[in-house]
C-alpha cells in the first residue's frame, strides 16, 4: 500500500492507497469505469456552475443536412465556439479509421468568436482534418461519422411524427461518431499553453471535452433539421429523454495506448488522484444516512445499466454476463444493516475482492459517487505542469536500487522467449496511424516505437551492473545515451509510483485494448464496445445535461446512465 | 510557415531519431527546439545541421583544472551530456566547446534546464561575447558570434522570479526548405504501409457504415 499526503488545503484523514502493483496491471485497468472525476464530468459541473448559456448563433444547413453551423459559449471569461461543417459521404468512404479521409461532420473548437473570414477559411480546412492547416485561433479540430442506421431511423420516425424506437437507441446510443479528437498545436492550431492558465480549460483535456459535448447538441440538431424539411407539417422534435439518452459515440483506436505511456507524469496523476479519493472514502467511519440511500440507489441503477450494456465481443459479453451476476449478489448482501455498520464503504470495497474484476472496479467508482463534497477538489491534481525531468547528478547505485524498487516487474520478464517481444509498435506512413506489428511476421521493427518499457529496463539493468557504482548518471550517459529516455522514467518513477503500466507492452498476451478502456473511463465514457484488441467504440455524454437543461439541480448525477423508455 | 511549439518538438524529436540518434536524446532536442521557439529563436539551420553531422563521436579530454574540453563539438550527441555534467558535478568549472556545430541548439538544451534546476547558464565566446541563458530566455542574443569559436559554459545556481506562462506565443516562422528537411528525417521514422499492416495492424473496418 501507497502512503501519499496529496496537497491539499484540507487534510483529510485516508486509508493507504492501493499500491500500484495492484492497480497499475492492465487487466484492472482494462476493467476501469468512469467516475466522478472523469474530465466530462468535470466539465459538466463548471457548465452547471457557471449556468453556461449555449447560443446558437450560424445555422446555414440545407434540408438533406448538408451545410455549415455555428454554437458559441462562454466560460470563465472566454467565449468558445464549436464551428460544424456537414457534408455528403458515400457510403464506400465512411470509415473510423485514422486512414480515412472523408467524414460525414467535421468541427473547430474556435477560440472567441469566429468572423466571416475564419468560417471560410475553416471550411476549407476542417473538413481535410489532418490534410488541412489551421490557425492559432483553433484550440481542438474532430470530425464524425453518422451511424447510419440509427440516424436514418431517427429521421423517418421524427418526420412521420413520432418518436424513435427506444430498443434500437438503446443498442446504438448516438446519431454520430467521433473518431478523432486532436488537441494541443496539432497541423498548426494552439498548443496547450495558450489556454494551460484558464481555470476552465487547464484540467486535462476540458477543450476536447467541450467540443464533443457541443458536438453533441449539434447532432441532435442535425437530425431534427433534416426530419422537419422532409415532412415540416407532421414533424415532431426528439423528446427531451431521447435527447438525453442520445450521447456521442467514439471510435478509440490504438493511438491512445502510445498516449498514455508516453505521458507517464500525467498517469501517475491520473491514477494517484483517483486512488486518493478511493482512500479518503473508505477511511469513512460512519456515514450519514444520505450517503447510504444513496450508494444504495447508485448500486440499483449501476445493476440497470449493465443490465442495458450489450456487446458483440464474447470475451466483453462474458464479463458483462458476470458482472451483472456479481452486482445481484453484493446487492443482495449489502442491504441496510450491513451498510450501517463502521467504514461501510471499506468494507464495500474488501467484500468486492470475492468477485470479478470489473465488479471491483465498478464498486470503486461507485463508493466516489456519492462525495463530491471530499473528493472533487483533487481534480485540479491531473494536469501535468512539469513533464519529465532527467537528474544527472544521482548515482548509479541509487539509479539501481530505484529500479530494482520500481521496475521488478519488468526485471522478472524473460525477454529471451519470443512470445516476450512478439509485438513491436509502429506509426505508419500511412496518415501517420499507430499500428501494432507481428514482429517475427511483418516488417517494420526496425523503426519501432520505445513502448518497450520493459525491455528497455532490462537493458539498461545489464549495463548499469557493469559500471562503476559511484559514477553518476551524467557520467553514464555520456557514455551511454541509448539509455537517457529509460534513465529518466526510473527516476521519475520514485515521486510518481503510478507513472508506469506494469506489463510487457510487446508480450503476445498484452492487450492495447485494455490502455483504451482505462483513458476512456477517465474521459467518462461508458458502455465500452470493443471491437477487436485494437479498438472500441464508446458512449460519451450518454445521460449528460443537454445546453437547455444544465442549469438544473441534478446536472451532476448522471453516472452510468440508465435508458428510460 | 507557422508552426506551433507541439510541432516543432515533436518533428524534430523524430527527425532526430531517423537521424540515428537515440530517442532520449532526440526528446531533449526536440523539447530544446521548441524552447527556442517559444523564446522567439526559429533559426533551424544549424540544428539541422548538428542533427545530421556525421560525426558520431567527439573528442572530450578532460582537464586536471576541472575543466571538460569537447573538440569538433557534434551538439546533437553531445549537447545533453554537457549540460549534465554541468550541473552534476559542482568541481567542473566549465566545459570547453570548440567547433561546436549549433551554439543555438546549446542555447537551447541549456534553456530547457533552467527551470528545473534553478539556473542560469553562462556562455562565453572566445571572440569575447557574453550571454546568459534563464528561464526568462536568452540574455545579449545578438553578441553570439557568427564566426567559429570557441565557448567556455558554467552555471550557477540563480532563483529567478518565476517565468511568466508565455500565453501570448504565435507561432513560429520557420524557413520552409529547412523545414521540408526535417520533415524527411522524421519520415524515416515511418513504416511504409502494406496490404497486411491496413487490414490488421489497426482497428476499425476499412467502411464503417453501421
Amino acid at each position: 500500500m501507497i502512503k501519499v499526503q496529496f496537497q491539499s488545503n484540507v487534510n483529510p484523514v485516508q486509508f493507504d492507497l492501493r499500491s500500484p502493483s495492484t492497480v497499475m496491471k492492465l487487466e484492472r485497468m482494462g476493467a476501469a469505469f468512469p467516475h466522478r472525476l472523469s474530465f466530462m464530468r468535470v466539465l459538466i459541473r463548471r457548465l452547471h456552475a457557471e449556468k453556461a448559456k449555449v447560443n446558437r448563433s450560424l445555422w446555414e444547413i440545407n434540408p438533406q443536412g448538408y451545410g455549415r453551423a455555428v454554437y458559441s459559449v462562454q466560460l470563465g471569461l472566454n467565449t468558445y465556439s464549436l464551428v460544424a461543417f456537414a457534408t455528403h459521404l458515400e457510403a464506400e468512404n465512411r470509415s473510423d479509421r485514422v486512414i480515412a479521409e472523408a467524414w460525414d461532420a467535421s468541427f473547430a473548437l474556435f477560440d472567441g468568436t469566429p468572423t466571416a473570414q475564419d468560417l471560410d477559411r475553416l471550411e476549407k480546412n476542417a473538413p481535410k482534418q489532418e490534410a488541412g492547416r489551421f490557425e492559432l485561433g483553433e484550440l481542438v479540430i474532430s470530425r464524425a461519422n453518422k451511424s447510419v442506421r440509427l440516424f436514418e431511423h431517427v429521421v423517418k420516425q421524427l418526420s412521420k411524427g413520432k418518436q424513435p424506437d427506444s430498443d434500437i437507441i438503446d443498442s446504438v446510443g448516438y446519431l454520430m461518431r467521433t473518431t478523432a479528437v486532436y488537441g494541443n498545436g496539432k497541423f498548426g492550431f494552439a498548443d496547450r499553453l495558450k489556454i494551460s492558465e484558464r481555470p476552465e480549460l487547464a484540467g486535462p483535456f476540458q477543450a476536447e471535452m467541450l467540443t464533443v459535448w457541443l458536438i453533441r447538441g449539434f447532432t441532435h440538431d442535425l437530425v431534427e433539421h433534416i426530419a422537419k424539411a422532409l415532412n415540416p407539417k407532421s414533424f415532431v422534435p426528439l423528446s427531451t429523454t431521447i435527447r438525453t439518452n442520445l450521447g456521442i459515440g467514439n471510435s478509440t483506436g490504438l493511438g491512445m495506448a502510445p498516449f498514455l505511456i508516453k505521458h507517464a507524469v500525467l498517469l501517475n496523476n491520473w491514477m494517484q488522484t483517483r486512488e486518493t479519493a478511493l482512500a479518503r472514502v473508505r477511511a469513512i467511519e460512519n456515514p450519514k444516512p444520505q450517503y447510504i440511500d444513496k450508494i444504495q440507489s447508485l448500486l440499483l441503477r449501476a445493476i440497470k445499466h449493465v443490465n442495458q450494456w450489450n456487446v458483440a465481443d464474447k470475451n466483453q459479453m462474458s464479463n458483462i454476463i458476470q458482472l451483472r451476476s456479481d452486482l445481484n449478489e453484493i446487492n443482495q448482501t449489502v442491504v441496510l444493516e450491513w451498510l450501517q455498520q463502521p467504514n461501510p464503504w471499506d468494507r464495500l470495497i474488501k467484500l468486492s475482492q470475492c468477485y470479478s474484476v470489473e465488479c471491483q472496479e465498478l464498486l470503486v467508482s461507485l463508493v466516489l459517487e456519492p462525495h463530491g463534497d471530499l473528493i472533487d477538489s483533487l481534480a485540479t491534481q491531473m494536469a501535468d505542469l512539469k513533464g519529465l525531468t532527467l537528474n544527472p547528478k544521482m548515482t548509479l547505485n541509487e539509479l539501481s536500487e530505484q529500479l530494482k524498487s520500481s521496475y521488478q516487474w519488468a526485471l522478472d520478464i524473460d525477454f529471451t522467449q519470443q512470445d516476450s517481444t512478439h509485438f513491436f509498435w509502429y506509426t505508419s506512413a500511412e496518415k501517420l496511424e499507430p499500428r501494432l506489428g507481428i514482429r517475427a511476421k511483418e516488417l517494420g521493427s526496425d523503426k519501432e516505437m520505445p513502448l518497450d518499457i520493459a525491455r528497455q529496463v532490462c537493458v539498461l539493468f545489464k549495463d548499469l551492473n557493469e559500471a562503476n557504482q559511484q559514477h553518476s548518471v551524467a557520467q553514464f550517459l555520456l557514455t551511454h545515451p541509448q539509455h537517457r529516455h529509460i534513465t529518466r522514467r526510473i527516476q521519475m518513477a520514485k515521486h510518481h509510483p503510478y507513472s508506469e503500466i506494469q506489463n510487457n507492452l510487446i508480450d503476445i498476451k498484452c492487450m492495447p485494448l485494455n490502455i483504451l478502456r482505462f483513458k476512456l473511463s477517465f474521459f467518462g465514457a461508458s458502455k465500452f464496445d470493443p471491437k477487436s484488441n485494437l479498438w472500441t467504440r464508446v458512449n460519451m455524454y450518454q445521460g449528460a445535461p443537454l445546453a437547455e437543461n444544465i442549469t438544473q439541480t441534478n446536472a451532476d448525477d448522471w453516472w452510468l446512465p440508465v435508458i428510460e423508455s | 510557415m507557422k508552426l506551433s511549439l507541439y510541432e516543432i518538438e515533436t518533428t524534430i524529436r523524430k527527425a532526430c531519431v531517423g537521424s540515428g540518434l537515440a530517442f532520449g536524446v532526440a526528446e531533449d532536442i526536440g523539447k530544446a527546439c521548441a524552447w527556442l521557439a517559444l523564446h522567439q529563436i526559429n533559426d533551424i539551420t544549424s540544428v539541422l545541421k548538428a542533427i545530421t553531422s556525421k560525426n558520431k563521436n567527439p573528442h572530450i579530454v578532460s582537464n586536471n583544472a576541472g575543466y571538460l574540453i569537447f573538440s569538433d563539438a557534434a551538439i546533437a550527441i553531445n549537447g545533453p551530456s554537457m549540460i549534465d555534467l554541468l550541473i552534476a558535478d559542482h568541481s567542473l568549472k566549465n566545459i570547453q566547446i570548440q567547433n561546436p556545430d549549433s551554439i543555438l541548439l546549446l542555447i537551447g538544451l541549456a534553456g530547457i534546464s533552467t527551470k528545473h534546476f534553478d539556473l542560469v547558464f553562462n556562455f562565453t565566446f572566445s571572440t569575447g561575447e557574453k550571454i546568459s541563458v534563464s528561464d526568462n530566455g536568452v540574455n545579449n542574443m545578438n553578441s553570439i558570434p557568427n564566426t567559429d569559436s570557441i565557448i567556455y559554459l558554467s552555471c550557477q545556481s540563480k532563483k529567478t522570479m518565476p517565468s511568466k506562462v508565455k500565453t501570448s506565443f504565435k507561432g513560429s516562422e520557420i524557413n520552409s526548405s529547412e523545414w521540408k528537411q526535417i520533415e524527411n528525417l522524421a519520415a524515416k521514422t515511418y513504416v511504409p504501409a502494406s496490404h497486411t499492416s491496413r487490414s490488421e495492424g489497426a482497428g476499425a473496418g476499412l467502411t464503417d457504415n453501421d
